[in-house]
């Protein structure tokens, strides 16, 4: 009788828990800054932390088949990124680090690392990869406006990103809410204009 | 506990209730209390690891991508649950990476996470709970909870429990007081009773009965016992009073006896001395009459004989008559002292072994004369194998004489027949002395007068037959003194017989003390007159006679 009342503090309390699960606003959402750690060390850290808050289409990643993050031209992350991924594993898929020029054959891929140095470069390979099932990440505030799914962004030092829902939709990519509520979420900027 | 062995029932019944219910009530508590505690931390764990859950739940993302902020928010909403004293959510290398604290300091918080679990310190509930990410663990939350709270619910319990305690004995109290009156009424009401019962002996007091069970049982049977008890008590004292006025009666009943035994003991003391005083002039008497009698005698036989010589023809019949009177005389004076000897107890018996031939023989020379005087014929005659027999030979002679010349007078040209023989009667040997006559027997009217003193059938027998009337009633007395008796049988103008009987080894003695003998010679008349008779008493005063 006496633990009705305990039991209704307990359910308010997880309603205020669940209540703060909601997406908060862009400006509070801030990664911590990290003096000590380089700028592409947390990049690279959270480019494989996003392969967890993702969900690729069950027909992009055959049973046994291998996670491969694909680098796309300059690699900012060296050799250290494969080192720190060796055991490593996403939902069971082993991961592998590949990098790759301009000119190759980057299909297979599930996430796509597009370094800020060569903005052209970016733009056609996002055209070339629109409704493929991969994770395409890049650097810079035009990243996601032009189609990529997740761009890098710094503000104050600090490492954040934004996702293009339109971009993530298009590639077939199903992204977690609790991912959602830690980025900038953005459109088209095509669509944007048009609306 | 003497004390409260000695309360009264109403007393203990209250107390018994009271304290049954307090018992019961007290363990019920105990065992809700102890539920609680049991219950209570369990649940509270429980609600802390959903918690625990929930905000691993939330910092799973700000985690991977460094958020802190995020994580504070998440923890910021604990404030609601203002028991949770802080808060933390470590990196899986054992930094805090969010905290939070609400009255604590950040110095109390676990340096590095513990192992996933809950613990109690101090008063605390301490759970850590790691965060789990993809099959990777990625943190760590702790919470510290105080249990503030279950304390106080237990300190209120205690005073619930305390206050029900309080409120249900006093209930029990009222209740039972009230109820043991059920039980308690009916023995106090019989306590009651059986006290002034016992207090004042009234036996019709009664228990009034208010039930059926067990106690009206006891009422009734109470009642009975004190029914039982009053009958009693009264029968008792009719009992005692019909005993008391008995007591008075026999008093009086005995007081006369006694002053009636006084006057018989004067009467027989009396009685005793004029009997030893006419025994002792009998006996005197006897004497003195016996000495001049002689000399009587003497000088009559003297004269008789001078008178032969001297030729005075004329006076020897005269002189032959003084002699026989003075004879008689004598023989009467014998009888009457043998007779006073044995009235006065002072007749020894010299019991001794007799030849039966010795006694048949003087029988026929003493007797044969008297049945020749009268013509009869003696008969003499004893049982094969009768050799002796025990009595006193003087005393049995004379009483088988007396019989004999009884016989003898009684009979003319007749027989006398003497038998003597054995006999069993009254599993003892006797020894039978049968005198039959053929004479002119007894009339039956006069059977029984036959062996007292001084009398014969009538007062013209004597003139007719002589004799003192003495003889059978001395014979009698001594047969019984020897241990038998004389009987008789007749048969008027046939004859009569006889009978001695005597025991066969009869002791003289022990006859004598079983001789009714005092009684018979005090029942006898022993003041009678002596009549004037004649006896035959010897041969020569049969030739006389004749």
């Amino acid at each position: 009788m006496e633990v009705l009342s305990p039991a209704v503090k307990f359910a308010c309390t997880c309603l205020l828990l669940l209540a703060a699960a909601a997406p908060l606003e862009a400006g509070d959402a801030g990664p911590l800054p990290s003096s000590s750690r380089d700028e592409y060390e947390v990049k690279a850290a959270m480019l494989y932390n996003f392969a967890k808050f993702v969900d690729w289409p069950a027909a992009a990643l055959a049973p046994g088949a291998p996670f491969v993050i694909g680098i796309v031209g300059n690699d900012p992350f060296g050799i250290r990124f494969d080192a720190s991924l060796r055991d490593k594993a996403v939902n069971g898929h082993p991961i592998v680090v590949r990098r790759f020029a301009l000119a190759d054959d980057m299909k297979g891929c599930q996430v796509l690392f597009l370094s800020a140095a060569d903005p052209a470069r970016a733009r056609r390979v996002l055209q070339s990869f629109a409704r493929a099932p991969v994770l395409t990440v890049g650097e810079g505030e035009h990243f996601a406006a032009i189609g990529g799914v997740i761009g890098f962004v710094m503000d104050d030092r600090r490492v954040r990103f934004e996702i293009n829902l339109d971009a993530a939709h298009r590639a077939g990519l199903q992204i977690s809410s609790k991912l959602l509520r830690l980025a900038t979420v953005r459109r088209d900027a095509v669509r944007e204009a048009r609306n | 506990m003497r004390a409260a062995r000695d309360m009264s029932i109403r007393l203990k019944l209250i107390a018994i209730i009271t304290l049954t219910s307090m018992v019961a009530l007290l363990l019920a508590c105990a065992a809700f209390v102890a539920y609680e505690m049991v219950i209570y931390p369990a649940a509270v764990t429980e609600q802390l690891s959903i918690v625990a859950q929930i905000i691993a739940g939330n910092s799973t993302a700000p985690l991977a991508f460094d958020d802190r902020k995020s994580v504070n928010e998440t923890l910021a909403t604990l404030r609601a649950e203002p028991s949770i004293v802080s808060a933390c959510v470590y990196t899986s290398d054992g930094r805090p990476f969010a905290v939070y604290l609400q009255g604590e300091s950040r110095r109390d918080l676990p340096r590095v996470p513990e192992s996933a679990g809950a613990r109690l310190e101090a008063g605390h509930l301490l759970l850590f709970r790691p965060i789990v990410f993809d099959g990777e663990r990625i943190g760590t939350v702790y919470l510290k909870r105080d249990l503030k709270d279950m304390y106080a619910r237990l300190e209120r319990y205690a005073w619930i429990v305390l206050a029900v305690l309080l409120a249900s004995s006093l209930a029990a109290l009222v209740l039972s007081s009230r109820v043991q009156r059920v039980i308690s009424e009916p023995v106090r009401n019989l306590a009651d009773v059986a006290m002034r019962v016992s207090a004042v002996r009234d036996y019709s007091l009664r228990v009034s009965k208010r039930s059926n069970d067990e106690l009206g049982v006891l009422a009734d049977r109470f009642n009975e016992m004190l029914a039982q008890i009053q009958i009693r008590s009264r029968d008792l004292n009719e009992a005692q009073t019909a005993l008391q006025r008995h007591v008075v009666e026999l008093r009086t009943e005995i007081l006369e006896r006694q002053s009636i035994q006084e006057e018989l003991l004067t009467a027989k003391q009396a009685a005793e001395e004029s009997s030893r005083s006419k025994s002792t002039f009998l006996a005197n008497m006897s004497h003195e009459l016996r000495t001049p009698l002689n000399a009587i005698i003497g000088y009559s036989e003297m004269l008789q004989e001078d008178a032969g010589t001297q030729g005075w023809r004329d006076s020897i019949p005269d002189l032959e008559r003084i002699r026989a009177a003075g004879k008689h005389l004598l023989a009467l004076i014998n009888d009457v002292l043998d007779l006073s000897k044995i009235e006065a107890g002072k007749i020894e018996l010299i019991i001794e072994d007799v030849p039966v031939a010795d006694i048949l023989n003087d029988a026929v020379s003493t007797a044969g004369p008297l049945a020749r005087q009268n013509g009869n014929q003696l008969l003499v005659g004893s049982q094969a194998g009768l050799d002796n027999v025990r009595v006193d030979p003087l005393k049995f002679r004379q009483c088988l004489y007396n019989l004999l010349s009884n016989a003898c007078k009684f009979t003319r040209n007749g027989t006398v027949t003497l038998e003597a023989a054995k006999a069993e009667q009254d599993g003892k040997t006797w020894t039978e002395w049968r005198v039959t006559d053929t004479g002119i027997g007894i009339p039956p009217d006069q059977m029984h007068k036959l062996f007292r003193p001084f009398s014969q059938v009538d007062a013209s027998t004597t003139r007719k037959y002589g004799g003192t009337g003495l003889g059978l009633a001395i014979s009698q007395r001594f047969c019984q003194l020897m241990g038998g008796a004389i009987t008789v049988t007749s048969e008027p103008g046939k004859g009569s017989t006889f009978t001695i009987r005597l025991p066969r080894h009869g002791d003289g003695g022990l006859a004598m003390e079983h001789s009714p003998l005092a009684r018979i010679v005090s029942g006898a008349p022993a003041t009678q007159e002596p009549q004037t008779n004649r006896v035959l008493v010897s041969e020569e005063t049969i030739h006389l006679v004749a």
